[in-house]
């Protein structure tokens, strides 16, 4: 189903494309806190935010169907924990910011093995619709908890910020200031991301994709192995959801709901599903297209719909996949033997 | 002792509503391995269908029998532009369903409105029953619904078509070899799935809110119904849809409805882990 | 190397040198007694071949043996160790690795990555940091494999759009990338053409002086070719075993198996 040409090394011409672009893209995300309020509003500036947040969380979903083949509508429980996480620390136990970010990657972290020791057992239908099911039991909680977690009404918190060494801070109520923090976590996890998949680990996870049956008979325990992979996933979308809560003021129990899970599923099939750069391309796709098309019309979402069928039917690999092609097609590595 | 009363008899008629919907998840996903996340707004447009049929003037009775038939045309067009080319892909086929339910949801809101809407039940009053003042609509509804689902198990049991259904759902490969078209299958059991949920959707529109987003909320109820009642067992889907319903009903007495959620959701992650082929299913 | 001839009963008694005793093994799968009662050792030195007809059980009696089904009774101990309730993966940690009659390697995977995949799970395999690019253990042993099996033309070419050959030519490869002390082949020629055929089974003659080997195959030209010892299973139970001189004469294999292939 997922044919794989990232893999292949590119040859000179399209590898110069891709350095070039890559440096375009590196030049903009450093120098836009300048360039995008100069060029538009500082509304733009917080949109490129919210693009690599929503990279990250489309990244998670990423991990575990692009690389182990596992389809999770439930990755919205572990972007609600790290939301909560932060707000819970922060206005109730009166943490300090570090403090607090800590935990927001060891509670989605841990509650993606706890949950994962029971979900990654199943087959696949089960496993959609378990990992559903856990979501959708925090949401639950989190609605019913209203001293917490402030029920349907979210908890809301102050612009946060960070004690540095030397009596520095980062203040996020700059929204430049907040914009490279959310750039450097974003980069550092995609690293991560890289890291993982070309990894031996990532060797194993695209074994147990392609063949799970062959995969135990060549020696792997697909159980350890998916349950690593659903762990790595839970930190990113943790991750992810933290700096959602901190970009946004608030934590909202929404985020736990299936709908937000889909959204990572969205941007990971536009993106392209198994590439490493799949999520950002999705998530910035699509939410270019809401940014200009719902001002327009507040319809919007039909479009979405509607490239997501488009998507699925004609393009399995999502536009990194169709990059991937051409690029392919540029090298003279489109016809394969 | 009358309010526990009350509220068994609601979730009993919800119950069996939600059975509705649930035996057209529980066959789609048994025939044509594919988790229908639009299956919620396929109720969702039933009702809204229903408000439709009543704005332009008509009786009710039109609509019950105007939308399933619309339903299962759209259903069978819906499985062929939509499901049939990504069949191969269980995943890829969960996520054009996601697709799908944002097409459904937003077509809606931009021609319905976002604001919810009620209607008036075609017939209203109330009955003593067991010393308790009941809603006589809600009998009906409970009543209809019943008739439905029995006429839909009579269909699969006692029709040729019926057969052919069965036995696609319990050997693909053998049924194909055999010669049943299996496409034509495919088809229709995705097309009489969205009609009978739809017709769920038109027989709780008097007794809900109609809104765009009235799928979203009942679908995680569905699946439940489907996972407890034991994958491709339909009398336990059906079962565990009144069982869950009623339960969640009767507890409201007691904790908040989200707490009662809770509760059927904790109960049925004990039953996919402990008994994951359902709670009334054999071995 | 040909055994000599060899009763059937005195194998079926427990000896000290088998590599692989199965003792009272059975499997049920509703009506059907899949595999019977089988108490069968393996001496090492022989390549060992299992026919019958088709339904025998043969396919089962690997599926058990190698974790995929667990049995109803009975034991497989592997050079002292256990293999029944081990998981699949475990037992090919043990070094017994089985190949499918269906042939299937990763798609996705190029050739060479195919058997680096296979090479790397005799190590720390869920290690998530080190580069499996630069995994020294696994490349040496992925090119000492293409070596081996001459693989180089196809090495960079995506798995999933190998000729069916060369897919059965590559399984051996992964097989043999996993440091295996026993490999049972199930059905490893079919599907291929004549010179595929020859040049696989050269390879499964020469395997077999390395380490221990058990073919199931339908071919009987082969089978009598490059067999020393041969066990006929029929209806899930042992019914014959010998050299193929043997087997091809005796009339109760006939009666079952061979009069309905002629």
């Amino acid at each position: 189903m997922l044919s794989s040409e990232k893999n292949n090394s590119l040859t000179a011409a399209p590898r110069k494309l891709v350095i070039v672009l890559a440096v375009v893209a590196i030049v903009f995300l450093l120098t836009a806190p300048w360039v995008v309020p100069a060029l538009s509003s500082k509304f733009w500036l917080n949109v490129i935010s919210e693009m690599l947040i929503w990279s990250l969380f489309a990244a998670s979903v990423n991990v575990l169907f692009g690389y182990v083949g596992l389809l999770s509508f439930g990755q919205a429980l572990f972007f609600g924990l790290g939301a909560y996480t932060y707000a819970i620390t922060t206005v109730h136990l009166g943490w300090g910011f570090w403090p607090a970010v800590a935990a927001c990657i060891v509670v989605p972290t841990v509650g993606a093995g706890l949950v994962g020791l029971f979900a990654v057992r199943l087959s696949a239908h089960y496993f959609n619709i378990l990992t559903v099911i856990f979501s959708l039991a925090f949401f639950y909680l989190a609605v019913s908890a209203k001293e917490i977690t402030g029920g349907d009404d979210g908890l809301p918190f102050a612009a946060p910020r960070a004690e540095l060494p030397f009596g520095w801070t980062i203040e996020f109520r700059d929204a430049g200031v907040q914009y490279f923090f959310i750039l450097m976590v974003v980069v550092l996890c995609f690293y991560l991301k890289h890291r993982v998949v070309s990894s031996r680990l990532g060797l194993s996870l695209t074994a147990v994709r392609d063949n799970h049956l062959r995969a135990s008979l060549v020696g792997y325990n697909v159980y350890l192995v998916r349950l690593s992979a659903f762990i790595f996933a839970g930190f990113l979308a943790g991750v992810a959801g933290m700096l959602f809560a901190i970009f946004s003021r608030y934590a909202s129990t929404s985020y736990f709901y299936y709908t937000t899970s889909g959204e990572g599923v969205v941007y990971m099939i536009v993106g392209g599903a198994g590439h490493l750069f799949g999520p950002v391309i999705g998530a910035t796709s699509v939410i270019l297209l809401r940014e200009f098309l719902s001002a327009a019309w507040e319809n919007y979402l039909l479009v979405v719909g509607v490239i997501i069928i488009l998507c699925t039917r004609y393009a399995p690999e999502g536009l990194a996949g169709i990059w991937a092609a051409i690029l392919a097609r540029l090298t003279g590595k489109g016809e394969r033997v | 002792m009358d309010l526990i009363f009350l509220l068994a008899m609601n979730g009993l008629v919800w119950g069996l509503i939600i059975a509705l919907i649930a035996l057209g998840l529980s066959i789609i996903l048994g025939l044509l391995d594919v988790i229908n996340i639009a299956h919620g707004d396929f109720f969702m447009l039933g009702a809204v269908g229903c408000w439709f049929v009543l704005a332009a003037g008509l009786p009710f009775w039109v609509a019950l029998i105007l939308v399933p038939l619309v339903g299962l045309a759209f259903g069978a067009l819906v499985q062929q532009l939509v499901i049939k080319p990504v069949q191969v892909s269980p995943s890829l086929s969960i996520v054009a369903t996601f697709g799908l339910s944002l097409i459904l949801q937003e077509s809606v809101r931009a021609t319905f409105g976002a604001a919810p809407q009620r209607i008036s039940p075609p017939v209203s009053g109330t009955v003593e029953l067991f010393g308790v003042n009941y809603d006589v609509y809600r009998l009906v509804a409970a009543g209809f619904a019943s008739a439905v689902l029995a006429g839909f198990f009579i269909f699969l049991n006692k029709t040729k078509f019926g057969t052919r259904m069965r036995a696609v759902r319990l050997d693909k490969d053998m049924a194909i070899a055999l010669g049943i078209p299996s496409n034509q299958i495919f088809m229709a059991t995705f097309a009489i799935g969205a009609s009978v949920a739809m017709v769920g959707g038109i027989v709780a529109s008097p007794i809900t809110s109609i809104e765009f987003r009235l799928g979203i909320d009942i679908l995680p109820l569905c699946f439940m119904a489907v996972i407890i009642g034991g994958l491709g067992n339909l009398p336990g889907t059906v079962a565990a849809a009144v069982l869950i319903s009623v339960t969640e009903g009767v507890l409201t007495a007691f904790v908040e409805p989200t707490g009662a959620r809770i509760a059927t959701l904790l109960f049925m992650c004990v039953v996919l882990l402990v008994r994951p082929q359902g709670l009334f299913s054999r071995g | 190397m040909t055994a000599s001839a060899l009763d059937i009963k005195s194998q079926s008694a427990p000896s000290e040198d088998a590599f692989l005793k199965i003792a009272g093994l059975s499997k049920r799968f509703g009506g059907l007694q899949a595999v019977n009662d089988v108490t069968i050792d393996f001496q090492p030195g022989l390549l060992h071949a299992i026919i019958g007809p088709n339904g025998a059980g043969k396919t089962t009696f690997f599926n058990l043996i190698s974790g995929m089904i667990k049995p109803d009774t009975g034991s497989a101990s592997f050079m002292g160790a256990e293999l029944v309730g081990m998981r699949p993966h475990s037992v090919s940690q043990h070094g017994v690795i089985r190949t499918l009659q269906v042939k299937s390697v990763f798609n996705s995977l190029s050739v060479a990555q195919n058997i680096q995949v296979s090479a790397q799970s005799r190590g720390t395999y869920l290690n998530p940091v080190a580069d499996s690019r630069r995994d020294k253990v696994s490349l040496d042993k992925t090119a000492q494999i293409i070596e081996e099996l001459g693989l180089h033309d196809i090495a960079g070419q995506t798995a999933g759009t190998l000729s069916y050959g060369d897919v059965a030519l590559l399984e051996i490869g992964m097989a043999l990338a996993l440091e295996p002390r026993l490999i049972l082949f199930d059905e490893p020629i079919c599907g291929m053409s004549p010179a595929e055929t020859a040049r696989t089974v050269e390879k499964i003659v020469e395997l077999s002086k390395r380490m221990h080997v058990i073919l199931i195959e339908h071919d009987m030209d082969v089978v009598f070719e490059i067999a020393d010892l041969v066990t006929v299973m029929n209806q899930g139970a042992v019914l014959a075993r010998g050299t193929s001189k043997e087997i091809a004469a005796d009339p109760h294999v006939r009666a079952a198996y061979l009069g309905e292939e002629e």
